[in-house]
Parts: structure tokens; sequence; C-alpha cells
């Protein structure tokens, strides 16, 4: 009898422990968000930026001190799989009221009226004050505005002045020409003190080649992400030069060990410390990278336009919006949410403060006279959005990418087949533009995507 | 004659020289990265960096003080504990009673049901039935919670009710007969007989489940991802690699790492001769 | 008579069902959660491999007959990624059944000594594969890992390997898998080894067999049966190993270590935080289903293989 007793006991306990464990881990969520908000209504924003997140979280401090409306604005820091998170959130029902602009997102979506029209609640003065924000087709469909760009970022060579000058050059390169033989120069004479010429995050070929490559083939004939806007269709045969030359760039002779595995943040880590002669990246996050995490002495380094193959500018290279918010049209508390937004987001005081701390390059006009930029910042003028840079139409990918859905390995990685030396170039080119442009027409067929074509295209005039 | 023993003699010596050094050599392979692990979690970044030395400068035990506070590794560990002590108890819990009783009694679908669990030993799908799990939760709306997380991490428990029923075979069956004789139900035949019989295999069962849920980290990453507040250590140390401020600052990256496996390799030396005979028990009875 | 029959029988039936209903009460929380998640993923994967579904949010899905399998069956990089798993596979395998079955020889004897040394050896086997992945990567790293360094200083090599580039990252997979693995091996071998019966040796030895010849014509045929089990169990997990390739190399460089479990994945989630992902829920539901009857087709071949064994011994 003892031992049944026991026994029973042990399972009694076992599903208690369960039920406690469960329902324990529950009662303490549900008490944690009453503590925190009281009666007050939540705002959730969700970012997957981390670099401006202190920042902002000193806004939203303040702002959840004191603001009127009772509101209390959660910030919540979703770094890994935000598109993941976000598909999630969005068949569940639990999309928070604000997040952050990503282009898969915000495309995925905007058809299904998912993302808050702004024009709904903006006065006059704000739209006023932003009107040159607004680009048709990309933020602004039919007469909806879905999001106020505010910060722009694009690919730039950065590079160290220390290093060019020790093997004697003196201006960074302006073709892909010039720049192998500036990565060669400096990987041959100082690999010994383990410097090495040139750098890439190889690691995610998609992260790598949209900072660079994309950038460079823009410039030089104005085709964007393999798409010919004038005809049409895509159209991959061009890409046969500057993959020859990222061939050369990727070998031994002219790149970093370890190339193919690295990820961005190793390879700043090893630029801060004086390894890597010059690698691109984006104009929004080295400013900051090299601030705070990894600190370099600013003088040491620069930033330059990418080298394209021919040199020449036959097309602008497209700014890439960041520092956006979408917000949520299916929120409880839109209204209050754009509100919300408008207050933390839109001041004058917030995007001055955001650009002058290096979080961002701020395009809109007035924000950049009034910006007393540190010398950081200031010196480098590759660093601000130049003649070269523009706002570039979006291809049909981009538009909705469940409408080009296309087999096999997407660019990217059928690049890293063509520069690490395998496949051979005209005949992966030639059957890429065939899976793209079958993935294009399928889309349109199945009547998820549209056709883009733009009549008489100037890539220097987008 | 004596040459012969001698060469004998002399080649024994030879063939124990390389066998120890073969297994110093195994040893060293197989400690090192461990070790690495423990004592790089000790060092500064720089050393790190620079590498060379075996052993910290200056033992930097401030590192887990950054990884605890700056990292939010006390939630981690909190979350890991919560779940790999449930997941084990309702994993040792379902096994115990359904392995009980397919190996006592007969019903009505046992053949088929054997037959389904013995084919889900082989076939593998692998972590794309994560995809369908995680719909299911979310359509009763436990995807976000811990709940829904231990679900998932508990599973079928496929070879675990095999490796129980296969125990349970071997008790004598007088035992539960002459009890039923007493007047005990099957509820008591368990409980007061077999239970306490089963103890040794479920011990086994009990470590394995908690070792996996520990370490896991495809499906607790997949199940977190709307909320990453209940992400465990294996998980949270893992998207360190990702994170910006981690990335370059290795001692962090392996303070969370040790974080991480300690708890594991306090749990294996109190009862690494129930890990060894737990393996042994189910390498030959599967 | 025939009355009391049906009378009986109907209590029999009642019995009958109160026995099976107390037999469906024990079983009722485990097969919840066996039908939730194993059989039903199971059949979702199965009905999705028929059509395109981009998740939700995006159009509904759309049946596609058995466009997805053709597919499979043209898509180069997945072939490549079964090639991949076979050479990961059988790396892992030949080199780590030898190591095992060494060690295991070696720590046989039940002495102190032996049993610390088995510890040591088994102690990779409890360790999280994603933690050390990132300990590995780590160590192995081209521009500042432990390994090169070591290796630099004493001369071995010049200049530093490139341990998870594209000629050298499947190898490096393979020790990572091998370090984590072995200890596991070994034990089944020590199970083994100690149901070898001990006259048998005994018999051996007398009969004037050196230890060689006893291992190789006494120990090593007595162990037939359960190292076809042990066999069984490499390969079989050898198909299944993603962690650590994700962790690791996430695939790449180019391709050179996609093995065909994350092939199928990576359709559904992305590889790493830094990837991104479409996802294409139909096709890697096909690509799974493959993948799975080729690594069944593998089991079944060994078994016979295994049966043709049986016949020789």
């Amino acid at each position: 009898m003892k031992k049944k007793l026991v026994s029973l006991l042990l399972i009694s306990a076992m599903t208690m422990t369960m039920l406690a464990g469960c329902g324990g881990s529950d009662q303490k969520e549900t008490k944690e968000g009453n503590d925190a908000s009281g009666d007050k209504t939540v705002i959730t924003i969700w970012t997957k930026d981390r670099h401006d997140a202190n920042y902002i979280q000193e806004k939203v401090d303040v702002y959840n001190e004191t603001n009127t409306d009772n509101v209390q604005v959660e910030y919540q820091l979703y770094t890994d799989n935000f598109d993941q998170a976000v598909d999630l959130a969005v068949q569940s029902g639990e999309l928070p009221d604000i997040l952050t602009l990503n282009d898969q997102v915000y495309n995925k979506y905007v058809n299904q009226g998912q993302w808050l029209d702004l024009y709904e609640y903006m006065d006059n003065d704000m739209k006023e004050y932003f009107k040159d924000e607004v680009y048709e087709g990309i933020n602004e469909i039919d007469g909806k505005l879905y999001y106020i760009p505010t910060c722009g970022t694009t690919g730039r060579l950065i590079y160290n002045k220390e290093i060019f000058e020790k093997v004697g050059i003196d201006a960074p390169p302006t073709t892909m020409k010039e720049m192998v033989e500036d990565a060669k120069l400096i990987t041959s004479e100082l690999s010994g003190e383990g410097i090495y010429g040139y750098a890439q995050h190889m690691k995610s070929a998609s992260s790598a080649l949209e900072r660079t490559l994309d950038m460079q083939m823009e410039r030089e004939n104005g085709i964007k992400k393999g798409y010919d806007f004038t005809k049409g269709e895509y159209d991959f045969s061009t890409y046969s030069e500057v993959l020859g030359y990222w061939k050369e760039l990727l070998s031994e002779e002219c790149a970093f060990p370890g190339c193919e595995a690295l990820d961005i943040d190793p390879l700043r880590t090893q630029f801060a410390n004086g390894k890597i002669g010059m690698y691109m990246s984006w104009t929004h996050s080295e400013p900051g990278v090299y601030k705070d995490q990894f600190p370099m002495d600013s003088d040491k380094w620069d930033a330059a336009p990418i080298p394209t193959v021919s040199g020449e500018e036959k097309g602008k290279q497209n700014i890439k919006f960041t520092s956006a918010y979408l917000v949520n049209a299916k929120s409880e508390n839109a209204e209050l949410a754009f509100k919300v937004y408008k207050d933390i987001f839109t001041t004058e005081d917030f995007l001055t403060g955001y650009y002058e701390n290096g979080y961002g390059v701020s395009i809109i006009p007035t924000i950049q006279e009034k910006a007393q930029l540190n010398e950081e910042i200031a010196n480098k003028e590759w660093l601000q959005m130049q003649d070269i840079d523009g706002v570039l139409p979006l291809t049909p990918q981009e538009k909705n990418e469940q409408a080009v859905i296309v087999e096999g390995e997407d660019y990217y990685k059928t690049f890293e087949s063509i520069y690490y030396g395998d496949a051979e170039m005209e005949s992966t080119l030639a059957d890429l533009t065939e899976r793209y442009n079958k993935a294009y027409q399928q889309g349109i067929e199945d009547g998820i995507g549209t056709e883009v074509k733009i009549a008489g295209y100037d890539p220097l005039n987008p | 004659m004596e040459t012969g023993v001698k060469n004998k003699k002399l080649s024994a010596k030879a063939g124990k020289v390389c066998a120890i050094l073969f297994l110093a050599i195994m040893i060293v392979f197989t400690l090192y990265p461990i070790i690495y692990t423990v004592f790089g979690s000790l060092k500064t970044n720089a050393e790190l960096t620079a590498g060379g030395a075996f052993f910290p400068e200056e033992w930097q035990f401030k590192n887990y003080y950054q990884a605890f506070v700056q990292a939010d590794f006390v939630k981690y560990t909190g979350n890991s504990v919560i779940l790999a002590v449930s997941t084990t108890v309702l994993a040792v819990g379902t096994c115990a009673l359904a392995g009980f009783v397919l190996a006592r009694r007969n019903f009505a679908g046992k053949k088929l049901l054997l037959a389904l669990y013995t084919s889900m030993m082989f076939i593998s799908l692998g972590s794309v039935t994560l995809y369908p799990i995680y719909q299911f939760l979310q359509d009763v709306g436990l995807s976000k919670s811990m709940i829904g997380l231990i679900i998932a991490l508990t599973g079928g428990q496929a070879v675990n009710v095999l490796l129980v029923m296969g125990f349970v075979r071997g008790i004598p069956k007088e035992l539960d007969e002459a009890a039923i004789i007493d007047g005990c139900t099957i509820y008591g035949v368990f409980g007061r007989i077999i239970l306490p019989v089963m103890k040794p295999i479920l011990a086994v069962v009990a470590l394995f489940v908690f070792r996996n849920t520990w370490n896991d980290y495809i499906t607790t990453l997949i199940m977190t991802i709307t909320n990453p507040d209940l992400q465990t250590l294996t998980v949270a140390v893992v998207q360190l690699k990702y994170s910006v401020n981690a990335a370059a600052e290795w001692h962090i990256m392996l303070a969370g790492a040790s974080i991480a496996i300690i708890p594991i390799l306090i749990v294996y030396l109190l009862c690494n001769k129930q890990f060894i005979a737990g393996l042994t028990a189910g390498a030959v009875k599967g | 008579m025939k009355k009391e029959k049906t009378k009986m029988s109907v209590g029999y039936r009642k019995k009958m069902i109160k026995r099976n209903l107390e037999s469906y009460s024990f079983l009722l929380p485990n097969l919840l959660l066996f039908l939730l998640c194993s059989i039903y993923p199971v059949i979702w994967t199965l009905k999705y491999v028929f059509y395109q579904y981009g998740g939700i949010g995006t159009a509904a899905p759309k049946w596609v007959g058995l466009d997805n399998l053709i597919r499979v069956f043209h898509d180069e990089v997945y072939w490549q990624s079964v090639a991949n798993t076979f050479v990961y596979g059988f790396g892992k395998v030949l080199i780590i059944i030898p190591l095992a079955f060494f060690l295991a020889l070696l720590l046989n004897k039940q002495t102190k000594f032996n049993g610390i040394a088995q510890s040591m050896v088994f102690l990779p086997t409890i360790m999280s594969s994603a933690v050390m992945g990132l300990v590995f990567y780590l160590l192995f790293n081209a521009y500042n890992g432990e390994i090169n360094q070591y290796l630099m200083s004493i001369g071995i090599i010049d200049t530093p390997v490139n341990w998870l580039g594209k000629d050298h990252a499947m190898k490096t997979l393979i020790i990572t898998a091998i370090w984590g693995g072995v200890g596991n091996y070994m034990v089944y071998f020590i199970a083994g080894l100690q149901q070898v019966a001990q006259d048998a040796l005994e018999s051996a030895r007398i009969d004037g067999a050196n230890k060689i010849q006893t291992l190789w014509y006494v120990t090593i045929p007595m162990m037939g049966p359960i190292l076809k089990i042990i066999l069984m169990l490499s390969i079989t997990s050898a198909f299944n190993d993603i962690t650590n390739v994700m962790v690791l190399t996430e695939g790449g460089p180019n391709n050179s270590t996609m093995v065909m479990a994350l092939y199928g994945y990576k359709y559904f989630f992305p590889v790493s935080a830094s990837s991104s992902v479409i996802p294409q829920y139909g096709y890697g539901a096909a690509v799974s289903v493959v993948s799975a009857a080729i690594a069944g087709i593998v089991t079944i071949i060994y078994l016979r293989l295994s049966k043709k064994l049986d016949d020789i011994y």
C-alpha cells in the first residue's frame, strides 16, 4: 500500500510539475505584460536593426515618459530571422503595430492591405515636409503612401589609407582592372605581415553581392539584379566581364584567406586591425561600426565609389532605403500607432540626431542642411549620397518574390560556381537568363506577377 | 628460440607503446575543443585572436559576467532548465505508460501501431516536419508559448517507447499475474509492480531526453522565431555568431558556449556510467 | 443454453471494451504526441509534394501534380548535395568505425584507468553539436583560428590552410563529425566485445593463435551481429546530420558541403540568420521525400548486403 501511494504521488508529482511548469510560465507572461502596461495602451514596434537600437530605445523611453495619450511603447529587437518572424506573425495575426521596413516583407504584403496608407492620417504639413520622399511604384502605390524613407544607403569601396600609402597606391581604383592590380600588389608585398589586398564576406553570396556586384552592373549598363527594364526581361549575358574580374579578385593572389567562409563582422574586425586593404560595403553601417564596435582611427580609412569594368558612368546605382517604418493596417490601434510613429520617428530632432550620430545617411534635404555632421562622416564625401546614386525602379522579383520562383539556385549562388572556377561562364549565364525569364513568365501566367517594361528607360535618369 | 621470444617481447612492447600513443592522441583530440572552450572563455579577446598560449594569462571571470548580463544569458539559462526538465518529465511519463501497455496488453490496432512506431525510426524527413507542427501549434494558439515548445521537443519518442517496451517484456509476467490475483487493477499493476522495476530504463530515457533537449538547436530555433524570449542557451549562443557585438568578441562567445556546456558536463560527471550503460542498452536491444 | 452463451459474449465484449479502453488510456498521452509530431507531418509533407505553395500571405496552394518531383530529378544542385551526403557519410563511417573499434579493443578491460579514458572519449557525444559547431568555427577559421596557428608555429605549414574553403570544408566537417561520434560507437563496440564468449577466446589462445589471429578469426566474426547494428546506426545517422553543417559551413562554399537534408530545409527555413529564403514548401517537401527515399533505399541495400555477410560467416 505504501508503495502504491509513493508511486501515485510520483505520477501526480510528474503531472503537477508539468502543469505547473506550463501554467507558471504562462501566468508570468501575462503578469509581466500587466505590470508594464497597467491600463495603458501598448504599441509594439519590431525592428531588425541593432546598430541604431540604443538611440531609438532612448527616444522611446523619453516618449513613454512624456506622452499624454497614455501609451506604452514596447520596442523589440528581432535581428535573427526577421522575415520569417514577420511571415509567421502575419499568419497568426500577431503582427506588431509598427515595424521597420524590410523590402521583402513590404512587397510581399503590400497588395493585401497589410500596411496602413499613411496619407489617411498625415496632415498637410507632414505631406509637404516629406514630399520629396515619395517614389511612385515604390512607396506610393495607387495613390497610397505606405512608408516614408528617411535614410538611404548604397555600396562603396572602403579602403585602408595607410596600406595604400605603404605600397604606393595614390588613389583608390576606379576600374575593376585597377582594383585587381592594387589588390595583387598589396597581397604580394604585405601578405608576409598578414595583410591582404581585398576581402569580401563571401559566406553568404547574396549578402556580399547585393552591396557590390549589383551596384557595378547598375552603373555599367543599367541592369538591375539581372533585369533589363528596356527589354522587359532578364538578361545575364552582360555579367561575364565583371565576373571574370571577380574571379581574379577572389583568387589567392588578391584575397584575404578564408573569404569563402567569412561573415561581415569578422571581416570588419580584421579591417580595423589593419589586415585588409579594401572591401565593399554599405555607406550607412560602416562609420558607426568603426566608431563604436571595432574602433579604428577615422583618418586611416576612407570610402570611394565602387570600381566598375569600364569606369564610366552609364547608369545610377540604387539607393536602398533604411530607417523607414511600416504601420500595420490591421492593428486595433492603427490610428494611435500612426501617432506614435509620427511623434517618435518623424520629428526633426530625431532625424537630425540620427544622421549626426552616423546611424544612417539622410536623404531629406532639410535634414542634410541642418545636420552638424561629426568629422568622421563629414570628411568622407563618398559616405554621403552623390550624383552617381539614384532610386531605381523595382524588378519583377523585388515587386513580388513569389511571382518569380526560379528553379535551381538564384543568381548570386550561381555566380559562386563561376567565380570559384567550376562552371563555364557563357553557358551558365545563358542558363540563368533562361531560368529567370521562365519563372518571370510563369508568374505572369499564374496571375501573381505583372509585366515590368519601361519604354525609353534611361539608366542615368531612372 | 631465445631471440624469437625476445622479438616477441619487443614487438609486444612496441605494440603497447603504439597503443598508448594512439590512445593519447585520441584523448587529446576529443578533449582539446572542450578545454579550448573553457580556457578560452577566461581569456581576453586579444589573447584569443592572437592565439598560442594554452592557459589564460589572467583569468577573466568577468567574461561570464558580461555574457550573463549583456547577452541576457540569465533568461536563456532559465528557459533551458525549464524546458529540459519539463520535456524530460513528459517524455519519461508518456514512454513509461505507453511502453508498459504495449508490452503487457493486446488491444485493437496494436500491430498497426507497432508498425508505425518502428517505421518512424526509419523514415526521416528531417527538420522540414517542423513546419506543419508549427502550423498546428499556431492554429491551437500554442506557438508562442512554452507549452508548444515542450510538445514539439518531446515529440513521438518512438525509439524510447520501443526501448521501454523491450525492457518491460523482460520483466517476468508472474509478477503482474500475482498482483492481479491479489485484486490489483491494471493501474495498480503499473504503479505498484512495474514502475519500480522500470526505474533503470526510465533513468536512461530521462538522461537522453534531457541531453537532447538541452542541446537541441534546430527545433528550438524554429519554434522561437516569433518569440525570442523563449530561446534556450544553445540557440542563443549560436545566434551570437550573427550578432554585431559578439561576432568579434570571441571571449563572450566562448563564455556563452561554456555556460551552455558546463551544466550538461556536470550531469555527465554525475552519471556517466548510466549514460554509457544506457547507450549499450539501446544498441543491443534496438 | 444458447441464450446464456450470447449473454456471456456480451459480458465478454463489455470486458474487452473495458480492457481496450484501459489500454488506450495508458497509450493516449504518448499517442497524441506521436500523431501530432510524427505522423501528421509526414502526411502533410506527402500532400504538399504535389502542390506549389509559398506560405500564408502568398497565393493559395496550387496543385502541380508531379512537377515538383520532376524538378527534383533535374535539379543538379540537389544531386550534388546527394553526392556530398554520400561523401560525408562514407567518409565519416569509414574512419569512425575502425577508430571506435580500436578504442574499444584497448579500453575493453574494466580497469579504473580504462573507465576514465572511456569517459573522456565519450565526452564529446554529450555536447551540443550546434554549440561545438560554433567553437569549431573559431578553431578552424583561416585567418586566425587556433589550428592554423599551431600548425604554423610547429612549421608544418607556412601559409594558413583554408579549412572552411571549398577544397577542405568537407574534410573539416568530417573531422568534427568524428569528434562528436567516436565515443558513441566505441561504447557500442565495448558492449559487443563483452558479449564475445570468453571461452572461445580462451580456446583460441590454447590453440596457439596470437592476438591478431584471435582478433581476426574469433573476435570479429563473433561481433558480426552487433557490427551490423552499429554500421546500420552510423549510416542512418550520417544521413540526418544537419546541425553541424548548418552552424559550421551553412552548406557552402559553393555548395561544397550542402547535404541533402539541409537542401530540403533551405526551402522551408533560412539556413542562417544572414541568409534569406523564398519559401517553396511544395518543392522542399518533394526534396525531403526523395531524400528520405534515398536513405531508405540505402538502408535496404545495406540490410540485404549484411544478410549476405551472415551467410559467409
